[in-house]
Formats: structure tokens, sequence, C-alpha cells
């Protein structure tokens, strides 16, 4: 009766040390075989196996356990599967993605639990508590939804709807009522733009999901500065350990080293980076490159200046090509050098912060400004006013790529109705984000925007 | 007179389009028939416009002749005009349409129903319906105090109490210059049945030679003429034009300045007008940046110099008809010979009926036609045959035959109909099928022609032609599928929108097929082949709503009972009552967890009390 195969995860929303996620169906094995590496051809049921996910591109995203269970052994009464991976959103969210790509449909609120009862895996007493589960989860989906609706994301969706309605009802019109001089007037170049206005939306929904999880994934922060500056005695100094090479030679981390702390509940990656220099030496290049490119996928940026030095002509040069970063701005050395004496302490775009990495003076005041811009990073939301979750976030994918195939079609001169099911099948992958569509309310956008009348 | 009680099988109330086909099923299902109509003369007659088929529609003619039915042979023997739709789209919304000859339509399907063996027919007034211990048990009719039947189907058009309104005048009428039938309509009311109230309306008759045809474009009929019905070859009658014109500036001037004497727009008519067809003062008012709207006249007939003004139906008064047809190019000296009228109707409200269109509260009591809120003669015909076939199949106690919406436009209707009380007149629209691609008019044979001759209304002989038309379209392309070209199949190439089947014998890709194949076997499988990725899509989708569609409801489900159910949803499912759960899925407002939630308490009803639950079912 339950043929399909539902995924979802199964450990709350969030971080946590192990994440679970569950399939459950008769497609199950035949997911995992295409997912894990190396999977067992004979799963013996109930036995915790090790492997790794890939994903398409064949790149490890995590290592598993995973244990198998088969009909009607499970708690579902159906074969499933149970993987547990690490506890980061991101990976969790990875993983069922990729179920999703390979055949299995996200479940409904609480219908792992349904099944259990409709396999007759739960008894009837537990009915009523099974349908009061999935009503609970359903309502808190209701009230994410309603969330959405305010503010300007909520516009846009409603701008999806409207246009989609109109648009399906533009060429519906010129299918059931070719004689009318009024309906059959859609053009397709007109049409393509339509739908390329609404793709638009729908990709830049999707990228508030990207940003959402990027800010789950964790703050990126980077220490930068010239070559020698001490940017790596100051990452020692974070992390207490002597994570990067400290040398005195200029240009001696020429890699990027990472590490990861905690600071108010939220993960932060601290990024120690090569110094930037003008130099020939063909490693050197390579590092500030990377540098350039981790900087590109960073949050903060602390640049550390040398309070020895007499000019900081270099560092402006390099803190102009930053300056659409936030930047916590640090005077490194001030145990060799009298705060007083330096001159050019104005130039710097924004007052710094004095330490001495190697004396672990002002490391104190430094972790404050880092806190306060996570606290305020993390609690602005995005652009859009909210960020989609997973399950909205499948659907406008799959809304989009449906679209695109419309278009596709339309570029190639195929027949309105059968261009159309893309359409409809955008429209109904869509449908919970933007609401149901119905065939009335199609036939009510077509009489209110032709005039019908033969 | 004798005290001689007559008895029969089944009696239909009205000779309208549904009445017929109502009439014709079960008599030819061997069955003692009788037809009951206010007046003899007006048997089939075609109240409205004079043409048969388009979008949809045209897909219903097909299935009725598929399934057994009259209306198709007889569209196609009263045919003056035959256009197909659509024709620059695909075969799945192509369309066909007939002009008919309004009287020869009638008197062919009269003397049908006069030649019928089992088939009585009798004029007079049906006053009541007799009911006893919620069965119906026979009519009373203005002369006969009682006449038995095992089953009764009503199908009484707009004559429920209607009500015609030319202007602020109005009249008691069932259509112009007849009699509504207020008793039937009291005694379905006393009965407990639900009514609603419809409106509709039908544009101006004129006269042909008031007409400046100089100034109007032509119309003509296509070329190449397929008749509906497989019985008919040829179209017998002369084909003869349309014609189309347009309203100008002076008829904009003329319905402002005079909407006040509409019964609409000051408030008289409360019924819900079809927005699909509006009125000509209705088109002003919502759409005045419109410069002219178009009008079709239509020839009503051969041996008649009547024609119908399509698009320009009006509730204003008859002076102010006059002047808007007069500012319309072409009628400036037109002469009316019918005003165009408004009309309001009871209908019974679609939650009372089941699939088979019997009444869920009145065992043997069936519905079909405008009597349910639909509008159409196609829509009529279709639900008087089923209702015929269903009321027959059920007195010989064989099982209901109840048409998917993937199998059938008859599907979707009568579907659609207990989802949702229609609101305003149904029409049926290619939009309305989910599964469009599936529903065309060149496979209704393949999709009906086993449950028509199952059921004994499709004859051997035809019968035996569709399964070798079947046949032989299936062979092809299975070998199509097997004959290498290039570096593809014969059928991958036919699949180039430039290709046609007669193209591979031709570049020598395949040999002749062996089979004697005609126009409609390479038709279809140019079909099945190029449309292959679609159909198969549709056939998916099919597939994945059956689990629901098979999972029946009881009657007596009580959705209060269900914890969590959202009232929103609670109330939708208690006024539509659906049959199954695909039904309750299809019903606006109800969303798949509510689904989930019914399912839970089907499964604790099923197993807490599986005899409960077979006999509620």
């Amino acid at each position: 009766m339950y043929k399909d195969t539902i995924v979802a995860r199964t450990t709350a929303e969030g971080q946590g040390a192990v994440g679970m996620v569950r399939l459950s169906g008769d497609q199950c094995l035949r997911i995992i075989a295409k997912l894990i590496n190396p999977v067992k051809t004979e799963l013996v049921p109930r036995r915790l196996y090790l492997g790794k996910i890939y994903d398409l591109k064949n790149n490890v995203i995590d290592e598993i356990t995973y244990i198998f269970c088969q009909s009607p052994s499970s708690f579902t009464g159906e074969d499933t599967v149970e993987i547990f991976s690490h506890g980061s959103p991101v990976i969790i969210n990875m993983i069922i993605d990729l179920c999703l790509s390979l055949g299995a449909r996200m479940a409904l609120p609480g219908e792992f639990t349904k099944r259990a009862f409709m396999n007759g895996k739960i008894d009837l007493t537990q009915a009523e508590s099974v349908a009061e589960l999935v009503s609970a989860q359903a309502e808190e989906e209701v009230k994410i939804a309603a969330q959405m609706l305010g503010g300007s994301f909520g516009r846009k969706i409603k701008s999806i709807r409207e246009e989609l309605l109109l648009i399906i009802g533009w060429v519906e019109a010129s299918i059931d009522f070719p004689e009318e001089d009024d309906a059959t007037t859609f053009n397709r170049d007109n049409l393509l733009g339509r739908i390329k206005n609404i793709m638009d939306t729908i990709t830049l929904m999707i990228s508030s999901y990207t940003e959402g999880q990027r800010i789950r994934n964790g703050v990126h922060i980077t220490i930068a500065g010239l070559t020698n500056v001490g940017k790596s005695s100051l990452m020692n100094v974070l992390f207490d350990k002597e994570k990067s090479i400290v040398t005195p030679i200029h240009g001696t981390t020429r890699d990027v080293i990472e590490g990861t702390l905690t600071i108010s509940g939220i993960r932060v990656v601290f990024r120690d980076t090569a110094g930037i220099r003008k130099t020939d030496c063909a490693i050197e290049k390579e590092g500030i490159k990377r540098t350039k490119k981790v900087l590109s996928q960073t949050d903060l940026l602390i640049y550390l200046i040398d309070a020895e030095k007499k000019s900081v002509q270099e560092d402006l040069f390099f803190i102009n090509e930053f300056k659409d970063k936030k930047i916590i701005y640090a005077v490194n050395k001030i145990d060799c050098v009298n705060k007083e004496n330096i001159r050019w302490i104005n130039k710097i775009p924004q007052y710094p912060c004095f330490i001495s990495a190697l004396k672990h003076e002002g490391i104190k005041e430094i972790k404050i400004q880092v806190e306060n811009f996570i606290k305020k990073f993390t609690s602005q939301k995005s652009n859009l006013g909210y960020t989609v979750n997973q399950r909205h976030y499948n659907c406008l994918k799959d809304g989009l790529e449906f679209l695109r195939k419309a278009c596709a079609e339309i570029k190639q001169n195929v027949s309105e109705e059968l261009f159309l099911e893309y359409m409809y099948d955008a429209k109904n992958r869509l449908s919970e984000i933007i609401g149901e569509i119905s065939p009335e309310d199609i036939l009510n956008s077509i009489f209110s925007n032709f005039c019908i009348g033969k | 007179m004798s005290n001689f009680i007559e008895q029969y099988d089944v009696i239909v109330v009205g000779g309208g389009h549904a009445g017929c086909e109502a009439a014709l099923a079960p008599a030819r299902m061997g069955l003692k028939t009788l037809m009951v109509t206010m007046n003899l003369d007006t048997i089939a007659q075609m109240s409205c416009n004079p043409a048969i088929g388009g979008l949809a529609k045209g897909h219903l003619v097909k299935e009725i002749d598929a399934l057994g039915g009259e209306m198709a042979r007889v569209a196609d023997l009263s045919a003056i005009q035959f256009r197909r739709l659509n024709t620059k789209k695909g075969p799945a919304v192509w369309a066909s349409r007939v002009q008919s000859d309004k009287k020869i339509y009638q008197f062919t399907m009269k003397q049908t129903l006069e030649k019928q063996h089992n088939l009585t027919l009798l004029q007079d007034t049906v006053t009541d319906i007799h009911i006893t211990n919620k069965k119906v048990t026979g009519i009373s009719t203005r002369y006969k105090p009682l006449i038995k039947a095992h089953r009764v189907i009503i199908s009484t058009g707009t004559f429920l109490n209607g009500l015609i309104y030319i202007g602020k005048k109005s009249c008691e009428s069932g259509r112009f210059g007849e009699f509504s039938s207020k008793r039937l309509s009291q005694s379905l009311k006393n009965e407990g049945f639900k009514l609603g109230r419809l409106k509709t309306g039908t544009p101006p008759r004129i006269l042909r030679r008031s007409v400046d045809f100089n100034k109007v474009q032509t119309q003509p009929p296509d070329d190449i003429k397929i008749p509906f019905s497989r019985l008919i070859k040829k179209f017998p009658l002369e084909q003869i034009p349309c014609y189309i014109t347009y309203t100008t500036q002076n008829t904009k001037e003329v319905i402002r300045n005079n909407l006040d004497k509409s019964p609409l727009y000051s408030g008289i008519i409360k019924g819900i007008g079809p927005r699909y067809c509006p009125s000509i003062e209705d088109k002003i008012v919502k759409f005045p940046d419109k410069e002219k709207h178009q009008i079709f006249i239509e020839p009503e007939g051969l041996t008649t110099e009547e024609m119908y003004l399509n698009g320009a139906s009006s509730s204003l008064p008859e002076d102010v008809q006059q002047d808007i047809m007069r500012s319309i190019t072409g009628l400036e000296n037109v002469q009316i010979m019918r005003y165009a009228y408004g009309i309001e109707y009871d209908f019974i409200t679609t939650d009372q009926i089941l699939p088979t269109l019997e009444t869920r509260t009145v065992s043997g009591l069936y519905l079909a036609g405008q009597i349910n809120g639909t509008s159409g003669y196609e829509e009529a015909a279709a639900q008087g045959l089923m209702a015929g076939i269903n009321a027959a199949l059920s007195i010989q106690g064989k099982d209901s035959l109840i048409i998917k919406r993937h199998e059938g436009y008859i599907g979707v209707m009568i579907d659609d109909l207990i989802i949702k009380i229609p609101e305003e007149p149904y029409r049926m629209f290619t939009s309305r099928a989910e599964y469009r691609l599936l529903l065309r008019e060149d496979n209704a044979y393949q999709r009906f022609v086993s449950y028509g001759h199952n059921i004994g209304l499709v004859p051997d002989k035809v019968y035996d032609e569709v399964m070798y038309h079947i046949k032989k379209v299936k062979t092809e392309v299975k070998r199509l599928n097997e004959i290498k070209y290039q570096d593809m199949t014969a059928a991958k190439y036919l699949k180039r929108p430039e290709i046609r089947y007669n193209d591979l014998a031709e570049k020598n890709i395949i040999k002749p097929s062996a089979d004697n194949l005609n126009n409609n076997d390479i038709n279809q499988i140019e079909i099945e082949i190029k449309y292959e990725g679609y159909i198969a899509k549709q056939q998916a989708q099919v597939k994945k709503m059956r689990k629901y569609e098979s999972w029946k409801i009881p009657q007596s489900f009580d959705y209060k009972k269900v914890v969590g159910l959202r009232s929103e949803a609670a109330e939708k499912l208690m006024q539509n009552k659906p049959v199954t759960l695909g039904q309750a899925l299809r019903i606006s407002g109800v969303n798949p967890v509510d689904i989930q939630l019914v399912m839970i308490y089907l499964e604790r009803l099923n197993r807490s009390d599986k005899k409960t639950l077979n006999r509620l079912l």
C-alpha cells in the first residue's frame, strides 16, 4: 500500500553531536546502495555498519554508521535504513538531499509513525496519539509557513502564485477557447519572459536557504595581515596551542590553517592565512591567492598591524582591497612599542585593539569584539526577512527545474497542452509554499482576464 | 378507466438531452422504460445554440458514442457544418464540433425513441415522486395518480421553478412559452432535497434576410469532415457556413445608457450566471477597454430563416435589445424574431448524489443534466447515459459503472460535481481534466468500448472492429520499436516532429505493414509514438493516485471524531461527503496531512470492527 520510500531527519533541528536520518520503504536498499560506499550487498538486519557517504560528484560528505531493519521487523514495519552522521545540519541536509535525488520523498509530518500504525506496528489504543502527533507536527509546519508569509518574503510568495495563475490561465484560455479573439493572444516570447521572472524570484528564495545554511554551518573568521605580523601567534593564543608554525622568518605560514571554537553557542571557524606582501617567490604567491580566496568566504576579518612599523602604506593598500568586509583591527607587538608613539593610528579606518600575542595581552578585548560581532551576525536574518527550511528548499528547487523544462519546450515550439504539463508540475511542487491552485482557480483567472463570450 | 396500475422498470422524467439518453440506455439493456415529457414536440430540443461539440464537449460526445449512447449519431445526421478546433495544437486538444439543424436533430432523436423497443413515450406532467421508506416507488402525473417504477430518473432541465426574465418583466416558465414544473420542485423540496438556484440565458434569434452579409466575415466548414459516430460514415446534409461580426462603439453606449433596465444589474436576478457565456451587457461592463466584441451568426437549420446570434445574450428589455443588435456591424436593419432572455431555475445541490448519479438519501432515484447544476447538451446527455446505465445495472443486480477521472471526461465531470457544488452552471473544459493527454477524442473507443459492450449497449460488430483496430495499432507500434534505422529505431525516428508515419515506408525505413492500416490506425500509431513520453508520465500519475481512489470512505464516517483534523477540512469533508480518499484529496481546502489523519481513523475502524466498516461501505 505504501510503496514510496520516505526520508527525514529524526534528530532535532540544529547542531548536535550525532544526526540521524531515517529512510523507510521498499526502495531504501536501492537508495543506500548508491549513497554509501562501501555498502555490503547482503546486509544483516540490525547490525551496525561503517561507511562513507559520497555526493554525486564523488566527494566524501561524511563518515557514517548505518543500520538496516528488514520488513516487518522495523519501527514502521517496512524496510528501514537509519543513518548516523555527524551532527552538522549541513551534513544531515546533504544526506537528505541525496536521498531525495535518488528517488525518496520527504516524509510528511508524523508519517513514520503513521506508517507504523498502518502496518500494525502500533496498536489500536495508540491511534489517537498517532493522530495527535501528526496534527501537532503539521501545525508546527503551518506556523512556519505563516511566518514565511509575512514581510517581503510573503510578497514574493504571493507574486509567484499570482503570476503562475495568470500564465497558466493564459495558456489554458488559448486551448479551451480557440475561437475567442481575446483568449488566443498569448505569445511565446512574452510567456518566456514571465516565466523567467518567476524563476528569478524562486532563485532568490533558494539563495536565502543557502545563506541560512552557511550561517548554520558556522561563522568564518580570518586572521590576515602582512607577513610576520604575528597572525600565527594570535591563532595560537586563541586556541591555546601550537596550531600554526611560529618562526621569526617572514612568510612562514604558507598554507591556510584552520581551527574551530564555539563562541556564544555558535561554531566559529578561525583561519590563519599566509601573510600578504609583494613577492617573487612562487609559493608565497600561491599563499596570497589562497588568502584572497579564504577572505571571499569570510564573515569577519581580524586585520593585524605591526606596532613597530613606521608606515602603514602597504597595509592601507590591502585594507582598501577588503573594505566591503567586516573588520576588527588589532595592533600587535604592543609590548615592544609605546602606544602613544604610534603616529599612524588615526589613518586606520577604525580604532584598533592593542594586543601582544606573545605576552597574551589585550586578547580578551579581541574576544569581546568577536563575540559581539557573532551575536549581531546570527540574530540578523537574511535580507529576505526569512530563510526557507529544507522542505521548502526542495519544493523551490524542483519547481525551478520544472519551469526550466517548460521553458525549453516553449522554445522548441512544443504544443501548448504539452509544455503546460511542466508548468503544472511546477505548480504542484510549489503548492506547499504558494498554496494550492485548483482548476477552479485557473478558470477564475481566465474569466477575470479574458472576455470569453461565445 | 380501469384500475390497472402501470408498472415500469425505469421511468425517466423529462425528454431533453439527458432524458433521451437516460431512456434509451435501459430500454436497450432490455428493461421496460417510460419517458414522461410535458410536450412530445420538444423532445431533444436544442434550446440554446445550434451546435454539438467543441472543446471538451466534442470529447464527451465521442465518449457517449463509445459507450453506446445516441447523441453522436443524431448530431452527425443533423450536422450542417463540421469544424475541428485547435488543429494547430496537439491531438489531445483537437475537438470536433458540428452546427446542427435543430429541427432535424430533434425529430431524428424523437423517431429514434419512438422506434426503440421496450420504450414508451408519454406526454404528461409529473407532479409527484413516490417514495416509501427512502426508496422510490413511482410517480404521479396530472392524469395518472400512480405509475409504479423500480427506478426513476429526473432530468427536468431548467423547468424546476423556472423564471424567465426579459428586462424587469418575468414569468414562470421552463423555456420560453412553456410551463415550468413548480409542483415537482415542491415535491423534491418536501422530500428534504436541498435546492440551489442558477441562472443562464440565451441570445436573440434573427431573420436571415435582415442581415447585410457584405459586412460580415464568412466562416466556412472544414474540408475534411469526420463524423462523431462510428456508425456514420458521411454527413448526409448539405454543409453551410457561419458568419462573424463585431459590436461597435455605439453598442457600448446603448448598453451603458440602459443598464438600469437590466434585471441583473438592478439586483432582481439572484442566481449566478455562467462566466463563460456572459451577456453582452456583462462583457461591456467587465471589459470596458475592449473596443469590440465578436458575435457569431449561426444558422438554426436548413429549413428555417432563423439565425442564432452567438455571443449576444442579454436580459435587457426588448426595445433595448433591438437597439443593441442594430448597433452591430451588418445588423443595422436586423429583425429580431425571438428576443434574448435570462432564466433562473432550481437545481439539486450535488452533495446529494453518488457517483452513479443516484441520490444519497432516496434509493432508486437518479438525477441527470441541468438538475445537477450543469450546462450544455453534451454534459446533460453524458449524465443521462450514465444515470440510465446505472439504473439498469442496479435492476439487473450488476455492479455499477463508474468512469474514473483518468478514463474519461464523463468521469471528470461526475467526480467534479460530487466534490464541489457548482456555483455557476458547470461546463466541461479540458483544463478540468488533469489527465488530459490520455483523454483524447481519437481514443474514446479504446477507453470505453469494453464497458459499452459489457453492458450490452455496443454491438459485437463494433466491439470486434475496435478490438481489431487496437490490435493493429499495438502490433505496428511494437514493430516500429524493433526495426533499426541508423543508430535508432524506426519508432524513435518517427518521433521527430516533421516525420509522418507514411514517410517511413516511402524512405524504405520499414516495409509496409501486413495489416491493412486505415487513417484512423495510422493516426493512432503516430500519437502513441510521438507522445509516448507525455502519455507515460500521466499514466504514472494515475498509478500514484490509484491507492487513494480505491480507499472507500463510509457515508456515515464522522469527521468530527478525527483528532487534530483542522476544522476547515472537517467542514469541507462533511459537506462534500467524498466517497473515496482520492475524492477527499481533491476537495479544495483539504490537504495531504488531513488525508493522513482520515486514513488513520479509517484504519482504526477497519481493525476494530471490520464488519461494521463493510456494512457502512
